[in-house]
Formats: structure tokens, sequence, C-alpha cells
């Protein structure tokens, strides 16, 4: 066999010298710094880089980088500040915003931003042919519901106009206090109306207008490249107003969706930033690494929904006695490290002076739960009927419903299945309320306690428990007619109290973001919506 | 032989038929849609997004829809790439797909073929355990075993590439060694096994009779006959190899189609599912009969019919 052993030691000793060859080289992390590009993972691709047209808000920063609304927010804690508009007034009765914009904004093609690109965007979105998931933001404006659902096809009925190419007018229907920080979100943001014009009708979506080289925006970035599956590339943008202060070249938008792989990739250089942390390695990281882990509060409540149209769960005292066996301190114990805060009200703390003091507050008190329990019918759970947690198949989820299912198994005396179903089975059983006890969460969208409580309106689109309160209802709409302060937070704590003692869900704990973050990276605060501009970020060894 | 080809490649169409009304309404009768999301979209938009797509028109109608657009070779467009069409997509994924798959086949069958043949000639020497080891490695540790740990060790502990990508040629390696791997273990006992029958043949006495060199008897003589099972695997191998590993392209980020055909499914993505199984159905059959056509000029004893 004199030709086929050499053969063999070279086949495999090519494979060896391939990998030789590649030797230790430059990480993209110590390129990035050099050159001032991050390589920040965001997950899953987006579907698009319409900000009109987004699914889902974690694609947000992505957007924050290539437009920018009337306001931006603060890095720290996201108050709002100016963005294309420099300065604004209300009216005394709050019904009235006027903006104006900077003069030189420009977008990303040297076209001046105009007030009338703003009301071109405004009709966009509201338009029933764009098929916008997010329109109802707009609620809030004048006539704009009446439009965004077809009643109305005038689009001169809506509270938005220009007044002249500088000065724009926003009129609403009822006062809305978070409404500076709405406008920086992604269904406010403007689009450039001859980009979107040239590749079909105004309202037609995905007409293709956001590919490189096409799309022009007016945020801090220009998009110059998307590799489908791999990642999305923006440039500084020199002609956004604020040019001066944007210090980053580069950002890469990675699109790797598998979380041990997005770890991986941060671990050998090659991002600065990571979308999720691997539940597996939050240990290690947090012993060994500690520095490179950020946990932040996130606006965000982990519950579990009622189905209370059905019995067993249209019964208060059912539903009261399941959050009575529960230990939120112990569930919250068994996930160490995740930095996971135990929910005995349903609106995160510490939200524009908001915290809930009821006396409607949650707590464990078993012999109670029990007690409920037998009222209800089912002394020491007998008579029970069947009843399944669903959730989505996840590992996180299931870890949370087999702790859940002890406590009322230990609690209570009854023994729940766990139904785990495919990502969009789950859904399309929590939307048809095919479920009885399901898990569920909320992530406020802006930062005020209408935000949470607004959910839970009988006409609510994310309501998927039946719930229908109109004294609750009532409550959380004066609050956003009420001027003063305190008198707006006692208003939200009563229907809280109307909320936490009905129980359609039951809070169980406020969840954190955690990313793994190089230490070069600098300007990027937590917070608790997670948002982060980029503006003001820069990559330096310190 | 052409007849045969002929009669064969015409057998594709009605076993595409079948598939794609298959797998048209199976996907249909899948609970959740496109559009199903953690939050819920408003009932109106959700109308028009349908409309949009023509899903509010009978099904029935939505499937001769289908049927006439891909009678024009027009996959629709996606609903999750929403700016995007199928063709797009599989005109983008399929050929870096094709790249993996191509790398890491040459890898299997230069590594494979070469410690087959060993072990088969060297039969019960350390040679032959050694390969028929590897062999059995290969075929037991998963990739989503091996792929980490190449990562661990080439791109963690002596960082010589990275972990995960697909923008320069260091990227390819240990994707292409992972996947390669695997083929490799397989193609290595086929051909033993192969290689053994073969070479216990009259024939090859014959040869060694004439006073053949032992090397012109097993590059000449045995491996034509001993390659014959490789063949046939290789067949929807190779199919498989091309469409794409969605493990390999998941542990690398790889933007490949193998993601897409799995993913897809996950997504509702209705026009995506169908496009990335006609090209998976399309190539089985194609391939196969190129492994049939193979078998035949390899083994004189087969004929075409």
């Amino acid at each position: 066999m004199p030709r086929l052993k050499p053969c063999l030691l070279t086949s495999t000793t090519a494979c060896f010298l391939l990998l030789t060859a590649c030797g230790r080289h430059e990480t993209a992390v110590e390129a990035g710094n050099r050159a001032q590009v991050l390589h920040q993972n965001i997950g899953a691709e987006p579907q698009d880089l319409d900000p009109h047209l987004m699914q889902t808000n974690q694609h947000f920063n992505v957007l924050l980088a290539l437009y920018e609304g009337l306001t931006s927010y603060d890095p720290h804690d996201l108050h709002p500040v100016p963005g294309a508009a420099d300065r604004w007034e209300v009216s005394a009765d709050g019904l009235s915003y006027t903006f104006h914009l900077r003069a030189g904004g420009q977008w990303s093609n040297g076209d001046p931003v105009t007030a009338q690109d703003f009301v071109f965007s405004a009709r966009r979105i509201l338009s029933p042919g764009l098929g916008s998931p997010y329109s109802f933001y707009y609620d809030i404006v004048r006539g704009a519901q009446d439009f965004s659902t077809g009643k109305v096809k005038d689009f001169a009925t809506v509270g938005i106009r220009a007044v002249d190419d500088r000065t724009l007018r926003i009129e609403l229907r009822q006062p809305a206090p978070y409404l500076l920080f709405l406008l920086g979100g992604f269904a406010f943001m403007p689009v450039h109306r001859a980009t979107v014009e040239r590749h079909g009708a105004f309202d037609a979506p995905y007409s293709g207008w956001t590919k490189p080289g096409e799309l022009v925006g007016n945020g801090p970035f220009v998009l110059s490249d998307w590799k489908p599956g791999q990642e999305i590339i923006v440039q500084r943008n020199p002609r956004y107003w604020d040019a001066a202060r944007v210090r980053l070249q580069a950002i890469h938008f990675h699109l790797i969706d598998n979380l041990d792989t997005e770890e991986r990739a941060f671990r050998t250089g090659q991002l600065h930033l990571t979308e999720y942390v691997p539940a597996g390695k939050l240990k290690t990281y947090h012993d060994t690494q500690p520095g490179l882990l950020q946990i932040a509060p996130f606006f965000h409540t982990y519950f579990y929904g009622f189905n209370t149209e059905k019995p067993p769960f249209n019964d208060v005292r059912v539903r009261r006695a399941f959050s009575l066996a529960l230990d939120r301190e112990r569930l919250v114990a068994s996930q160490t490290g995740l930095g996971l805060q135990p929910a005995f009200t349903y609106v995160p703390p510490g939200v524009d002076g908001y915290s809930y003091d009821g006396n409607a507050r949650l707590r464990f008190d078993p012999a109670e739960a029990r007690r409920l329990l037998a009222e209800a019918g089912y002394p020491e759970g007998r008579g029970f009927p069947a009843v399944e947690i669903t959730f989505a198949s996840n590992n996180y989820h299931q870890e949370i419903a087999e702790i859940m299912q002890q406590m009322w198994q230990e609690n209570l005396g009854l023994h729940l299945n766990l139904a785990i179903k495919e990502g969009r089975v789950y859904q399309e059983e929590r939307v048809h309320r095919q479920y009885l006890l399901a898990r569920a969460g909320w992530v406020g969208d802006y930062l005020d306690p209408h935000a949470f409580l607004s959910v839970y309106f009988a006409d609510g689109g994310q309501n998927n428990t039946g719930f229908a309160n109109p004294a609750y209802e009532q409550l959380v709409r004066r609050a956003l007619d009420e001027r003063d302060h305190a008198r707006r937070l006692a208003l939200y704590r009563d229907a809280e109290t109307i909320l936490l003692s009905d129980l359609p869900i039951i809070p169980l704990f406020f969840e954190t973001s955690r990313h793994l973050v190089q230490p070069s990276v600098q300007g990027r605060y937590p917070n608790l919506l997670d948002y982060h501009p980029y503006q003001g970020m820069w990559l330096e060894n310190k | 032989m052409l007849r045969y080809t002929v009669r064969r490649l015409l057998q594709i169409i009605p076993v595409l038929f079948v598939i794609i009304t298959a797998t048209f309404f199976m996907v249909r009768f899948v609970p959740g849609g496109p559009f199903t999301a953690e939050k819920a979209i408003p009932p109106e938009i959700l109308k028009n997004l349908e409309a949009h797509y023509g899903l509010d028109q009978p099904l029935w109608r939505q499937y001769l829809n289908y049927l006439r657009s891909i009678a024009h070779g027009d996959l629709g467009p996606s609903f999750k790439y929403s700016n995007r069409t199928v063709n797009e997509i599989i005109g983008d994924k399929l050929p870096v797909s094709l790249e993996l798959g191509a790398l890491s086949l040459v890898v299997a069958l230069v590594v494979g073929l070469t410690l087959g043949v060993l072990a088969a000639v060297r039969r019960n020497s350390w040679l032959d355990y050694l390969a028929s080891s590897i062999g059995m490695l290969g075929i037991c540790v998963p990739t989503f075993v091996l792929g980490p740990l190449l990562v661990l060790y080439f791109a963690i502990h002596l960082g010589w590439v990275n972990a995960s990508g697909w923008y320069t040629w260091q990227d390819r390696v240990l994707p292409v060694l992972t996947l390669g791997f695997v083929y490799a273990a397989y193609v290595m006992r086929l051909t033993r096994g192969g290689m053994l029958e073969v070479l216990n043949q009259d024939y090859i006495r014959t040869a060694r009779a004439k006073g053949a060199s032992e090397t012109r008897i097993v590059l000449k003589h045995a491996l034509r006959g001993g390659l014959l099972p490789v063949v046939s695997f290789l067949g929807p191998a190779i199919a498989g190899i091309l469409t794409g590993s969605f493990v390999i392209e998941t542990i690398f980020q790889i933007p490949g189609l193998g993601r897409e055909f799995v993913n897809s499914a996950f997504n509702r993505d209705y026009t995506l599912v169908l496009g990335t199984v006609i090209l998976y159905a399309s190539l089985i059959v194609v391939l196969n009969l190129a492994a049939d056509i193979a078998q035949v000029w390899l083994n004189p004893k087969l004929k075409f019919e």
C-alpha cells in the first residue's frame, strides 16, 4: 500500500494545516474598538426596517439608529429630549402640542426634514391599506381611530397638521402625559415621502423601499448593507443634525438567533453586546467575570392569566386561592442569577413615581388559599376539574411552570397538568381563549403605569382573560385627564386595587434584561425599557 | 439510457404534484398563521394583511392560484421576510448551502474513502481498528456536540478561527469539518463493507494471479465494485447535504437554506415552506436518478430498464 498511506497522511494533516494557517488574529471587537465600529447582536432577523410595520419592539434599537422622531430619549432614564423638534409648547388643557422642527434638519439624502414629512408619515401609518399593527398608538390623537379603522376617509379630520414647513401641531382627544415619550417611538418616526412613493403607493406595505441603497432616514446612522441571515450594517450619517456628537463610525447588527452561538461569538471577541445570556451560562459569568454581565430591571411583568369566562376560574375565590397559594419569593429564588423580583403588584414599581401601596397587594397565605378553595366548593381540592397550565415550548417557561405546579399541589392539593404548546399554537389558543390557565407577560411600551393598566380594558386586543370592569376603565381614563400628579397616581392605585382584587391574572415576578457587554462599550446605560440611543455611545478600553 | 432517463424525469411531475398538494393543505391545517404574534394584531388590520396576501379567498382558489404561479416559476412572496420573495430567498441562501455542502462532501469523500479502503485492505490491523473507531465515533457523536467542541478548542481556546459567521475562508473551516466528518463516517463504513465483499471475489484473485500490483488491484479493480453501496447512499445524502443542515447552520450562524427549511414551518411562512419542500423534493428525485445511473455504469450486472 505504498500510495494509500501518504494519501491518508495528507488528508488528515491538511485539516490541521488549514486550521493552523488561520493563526490567532485580531478579533472583531479589537478592530472595532480601534475604528469605533460596534458589533451588537440583535437576535432574530427583523421582518423589515420600516418603522411603521414593526411586528415586535425587539428591533427598536436598530430603528433608533436609522430614524429620529420629534423627540428622542435620554440614554440614562429615557426621559424625552429634543429630537427632530428642538422645542415645543403644550396648551393649558394638555390637548394641543406645537412642535418646532430644528433648522437645518436633514434626511440622509440631503432633503430638509419638514413638518409635512411628519404629516405624511402619520397618514401612512394610519392608512388601513398599510395594515400597521401599531397604529393604535395614535388612538389618543383626535380623529385618528376613526381614520385608521376606515370609518372616516378624510385625513384632514385627524388632529395632525403642518402649520408651516417647520411647525407641526398635534391635537389630542384626551390629555396623554406620556405623549412626548410616545413621539420618540417607532410608530411616530418619520419616513421619507419621495423614497416611499418611488417604490409604490404611499400605503403599500413591504414595497422594498427599506433595502440598502434605497432607505433614506433622518437618524444618526444610515443603512449601508443588509446581509440576510448575517448582519445589518449602518454607517454614521454625516448629515444628522447632531453628527458632531456621534462617535461610533458604524454599527454591525448581527443576526445570531441561537443563544449558545451568540454566547460563543461573544467569548471569541466577535460581539461587543449580546441580546441575551443563556440561562446555563449565567452562573459561570457571575462567578468568574461579573463585569461582563449586565442585568437590569425591565419594564416587564411575568404572570399567569385565567380564562375568567369558564369554570373553575369564573369564580373569583378560585382565582384568589391560586394566587394566595404561591410563594413568589421561593419561585424567584429558584432562578438564581437572573435578578428577578417577586411581583406582589401588576405594574412594576418605580415608574413615574408610582408604586402600588394599596391593601390588595398580593401575598402568600396557604391557609387562606385552602379556605377560599373550600368555600368555592372544592374542599381539599376535591371535585376540582382537570386544569392544564398552557405555555409555549421553552425551557425557562417550563421550569417556572413546574415550580408553580408543585406549589399548587403542596398548598391546594391540586394536581395540574402541563400543556406545552408550539409557539404559534399557544398564541392562537390564547387569542381565542381556548385555555383555562396560561402563561403570559407584558412589556410596557412607554414609561407610564397606563402602559400596563390599559391592557385590561374590555375591548383591549391583548386582554385575553374576559375581564371587563367599567369602573376600572373609568379610573384609568380619568387618570389621563388628571393634571395633578399625586391625584393621578391615586387613581392608578384605585384601578390597580380593582385588578388585584379581581385577579384575571396573577403576577409572578418582574423580569430583568440580561446582556453580555464588553468593557470597552461606553455611554450605554441600563434602563427600564432597554432602549439605547447610539448618539452618545463610544468604544474605549479604560 | 436516454429513454430511461427521460421516463424517470417525467415521473418527477406527478411526484412533485402530490408533494405540493399534500404540503399545501397540511401547513394550512396547522393551528396558528403567519400573523399570529405575542401581541395580537387588531382584527381590522389582520383582515387587510390577509387580503394583501390573498389569504381571504377560499382555500381551493388559493391552491389553484398557487399552482398557477409555480407553473410560471414564481414561488410567491415570503410572509416572514416581507419585502422579499421566496425565489429571492432561495437564490440568496441556496448557494451558501451548496458551498458548505460541496466542501463537506469533498472532506467526507477524501477522508471516508481513504479510511474505508485502508481499513478493508488492512483488515484487522491497527489501521482497521483506528478507522472503524473513527467511523463509529462519527456516527455516534451528533453534530451539535462535535461543532461546539471544535469551536471550544479552535476558536475559544486557540483563537485561530471565529466561533461563527460566514464571511472569510477561515469561517468555512469548522462547519465544513463538522459536517464532513459525519458523512465521512458513513462513507468510510460503506466503503469498507463494499471493499471487503469485492476483495473476496474471484476476479480479484485472477488479477492477483496475473501479477497485478496491489495498488492497481485496489484502485482499479476493487474500488469500482466496492463503491456501489457508497453511490446509492450518496444520492439522498447529497440532496440532504446540499439543501443545508439546520444544526450546522444554527451552531455556526451560516445564512443557508437549512435553517429556513425548519424555521419557515415555525413561522407558518406558507410560501417559504412550500418553496423549500419543492426544492428539496426535486433534488432528491434528480439525485436518486443520478445515483441509479451511476450504479449501472459502475456495475456491469445492472441494466437500464
